[in-house]
């Protein structure tokens, strides 16, 4: 128990600290974002009925675009291209003797040479 | 597959964001404003008042916009990596993370009244500490930003090479057809 204390003193210290030092800097760039939030909400509660309905119709809407969204555009095209780069490479096939690319060919288009 | 792992990953960070904008806030200010402390000999009770008394509403915009939250961290978690769309939605949340902190101090949770019987009352007023937050939350919309034109350079630069790439298959080392 006693060390749990001690454990959330340090905690709390240490947030202190942290909290005590980046005052300086950050309450001021805070009071900006004051600025633009409070000119903002003027407009906001007024014009937005104060029932949960609307926030969770935006809730629903976010969650099934998202959902269609990464249904049809999930992001793999970049793993695919990667895929077909290293498979193009790997088909590349080079000869044994000059090291240039015989592609299928057993014969190498170049020297000649059996591969 | 990658689609159904995304979303795998955009319901964890609703999950996330549910529980630290939503239950655990309601939660805390539910316990504290039904909290009663009895300070000894004579037992009185300590009352502590949230938002004076108005905690209804400041549980409505904790939800209200919790909700909104968790939307939009569905969207931005289930989306893949080093895209547009998971920068953007990104810095939204984050915008909507800081209405989310104002909220606290438009609904006057920011605000707690202590009643000490027989001495008097005492007000504790958070709003610096909502300020210092919200200083933070700027450098990060500042580092998502950057994040965004990172990543739009990057797209950039992969559609160029897209255009000049030419496999070693079509053309020998040398440049020599095969």
């Amino acid at each position: 128990m006693i060390i749990q204390v001690d454990i959330l003193r340090m905690i709390a210290e240490f947030i202190g600290v942290v909290f005590y030092y980046s005052r300086a800097v950050l309450s001021p760039i805070g009071e900006v974002m004051k600025f633009w939030i409070e000119f903002l909400l003027q407009f906001f509660p007024q014009n937005i009925p104060a029932d949960y309905n609307f926030y969770i119709i935006i809730f629903v809407v976010l969650l099934i675009s998202g959902v269609i969204i990464n249904y049809h555009w999930p992001g793999e095209k970049k793993e695919v291209k990667e895929k077909e780069k290293k498979e193009m490479e790997v088909s590349a096939k080079k000869c044994k003797y000059c090291g240039k690319p015989i592609g299928d060919s057993e014969f190498c288009p170049y020297c000649g040479s059996k591969n | 597959m990658g689609g159904m792992k995304n979303l795998f990953r955009g319901f964890i960070g609703m999950a996330i964001y549910m529980t630290t904008t939503m239950l655990i806030p309601a939660l805390t200010f539910d316990f504290v404003d039904k909290m009663e402390i009895p300070i000894p000999p004579t037992d009185q009770i300590l009352d502590i008042e949230i938002a004076q008394g108005g905690i209804a509403v400041v549980i409505f915009w904790l939800v209200a916009l919790g909700l909104t939250i968790s939307g939009l961290a569905f969207f931005t978690w289930s989306s893949p990596k080093d895209s547009r769309r998971k920068v953007v939605f990104s810095i939204l949340l984050v915008f909507t993370n800081c209405f989310y902190l104002w909220s606290y101090k438009f609904s006057g949770a920011t605000a707690f009244g202590i009643q000490i019987p027989g001495l008097g009352s005492v007000t504790l007023d958070f709003v610096g500490m909502v300020l210092l937050y919200l200083g933070a939350y700027t450098l990060i919309i500042v580092a998502k930003i950057w994040k965004l034109i990172e990543v739009e350079f990057g797209k950039r630069k992969e559609k160029k090479e897209e255009k000049v790439f030419v496999p070693e298959s079509t053309f020998g080392k040398d440049g020599g057809a095969l």
